[in-house]
């Protein structure tokens, strides 16, 4: 079943200068696996296309199931250069909220906001 | 943690879990609930009542984290991940002056209510440099708002658009870059903004010109001054209005050799 990412995983954005780190974590293990096999760098760019200008390095850390996109040239200049009113790209990270993954129908349950379920499916 | 315990400040891997420690508890209350509430998704109790993080470090470097009773907010995994990562690059390398900090081995463990224990985050040797970031003074940016509501207000905004981007032209500003957007549209996301699906009732227009001179990104104020009396129909303004120009401190940053760097502390009484 293909659902939001916001139903599989939380976001943080941070900044260091013209780049934006956004990290992914899942909500539970059983999803980690996936977003790992979908959430690929050249998908993440391309869902941040025309904001996020440079490369895009994905580091994984499968301790606590989370990715670590690292996006370069995603500021616009940096925070003290940057036009855009989120200057820190605070809310950078809720973009990826939006991307598309395909998760097995068993895992249902797990979703978080999903539906029937109701809010914050613990 | 360092004097407490008598770690030796090149004992990388307990300076390593200390930083790592420090990491979690910077940016006030980023880990006990800060920055954090997505309501349905992520809940948060009493997010106006938030407490600064307590961190319980054992002397192997371990901690639990947590914060003051009957206070808002919330310490759990997912705020305690959230926060590992902010802010950071490589997570099995996050470079400090003082160590090299590995997250990737941490383990978390949720041990009580708003209790997580953290563990076995590593550190590596620091590096033979220090960053220095250098100010420089680079320009200036000019910027403003004006608003349109009601029926037709975002056809209204995109003419307004389009007459300030003439008027620029007519008055030749010189900007390195010019930003009009539509708040409620595409002001935060800029392109990456999707089409609205209906029309919204409000939209704020909002300019931001970079420019080398005060006296260029001045303009940018005084177009839009010019919306008011001279624009579209309807147009809606902040009267009086603030300083609408800044002056940009660009920053770069560098490495230099660490042994070219002696500190010094001077204190000044006034």
């Amino acid at each position: 079943m293909k659902v939001m990412l916001r139903h599989v995983a939380h976001t943080r954005s941070g900044d260091k200068g013209n780049t934006s780190n956004i990290s992914v974590i899942a909500y539970a293990p059983e999803f980690y696996p996936h977003l790992k096999a979908q959430l690929s760098a050249d998908r993440f760019k391309a869902h941040y296309a025309g904001v996020v200008k440079g490369q895009v390095k994905r580091y994984e850390v499968d301790t606590i199931c989370a990715l670590n996109f690292v996006a370069h040239d995603a500021l616009g200049g940096g925070v003290s250069r940057s036009l855009c009113l989120d200057n820190y790209g605070k809310s950078l990270s809720s973009r990826v909220l939006s991307f598309e993954v395909d998760v097995p129908e068993i895992l249902r349950p797990l979703l978080v906001g999903y539906g029937d379920k109701g809010v914050d499916g613990r | 943690m360092m004097y407490e315990f008598g770690w030796d400040p090149l004992d990388h891997a307990r300076v390593g879990a200390g930083n790592g420690i420090g990491h979690l508890m910077e940016c006030g209350a980023q880990v006990t609930g800060g920055y954090f509430a997505d309501p349905g998704f992520k809940d948060v109790p009493r997010p106006w009542d938030f407490a600064f993080p307590i961190a319980e470090v054992s002397p192997d470097g371990s901690a639990v984290i947590t914060k003051v009773a009957d206070t808002g907010g919330c310490v759990d995994l997912r705020t305690v991940k959230e926060q590992m990562l902010y802010e950071v690059h490589d997570p099995g390398c996050y470079i400090t002056p003082d160590v090299v900090v590995d997250f990737t081995s941490a383990r978390l463990e949720q041990v009580g209510p708003d209790r997580v224990r953290v563990s076995a985050i590593g550190g590596k040797p620091r590096t033979s440099t220090l960053k220095v970031s250098m100010g420089c003074i680079e320009g200036f940016v000019g910027e403003d708002m004006f608003f349109y509501a009601g029926p037709g207000a975002l056809c209204r905004a995109q003419l307004a658009k389009q007459i300030l981007e003439e008027r620029f032209r007519i008055v030749q500003l010189q900007a390195e870059e010019v930003r009009i957007n539509f708040l409620g549209v595409n002001a935060i996301h800029g392109v990456m903004s999707p089409d609205p699906l209906a029309e919204p009732y409000e939209v704020a227009v909002r300019v931001a010109a970079r420019t080398r001179t005060r006296e260029e990104a001045i303009k940018v104020g005084r177009e839009v001054d010019g919306m008011a009396v001279s624009g579209v129909g309807m147009t809606g303004k902040r009267v009086p209005h603030q300083d609408r120009t800044r002056e940009i401190i660009g920053v770069w940053s560098s490495l230099v050799p660490r042994d070219r760097i002696v500190p010094a502390i001077t204190y000044h009484e006034s």
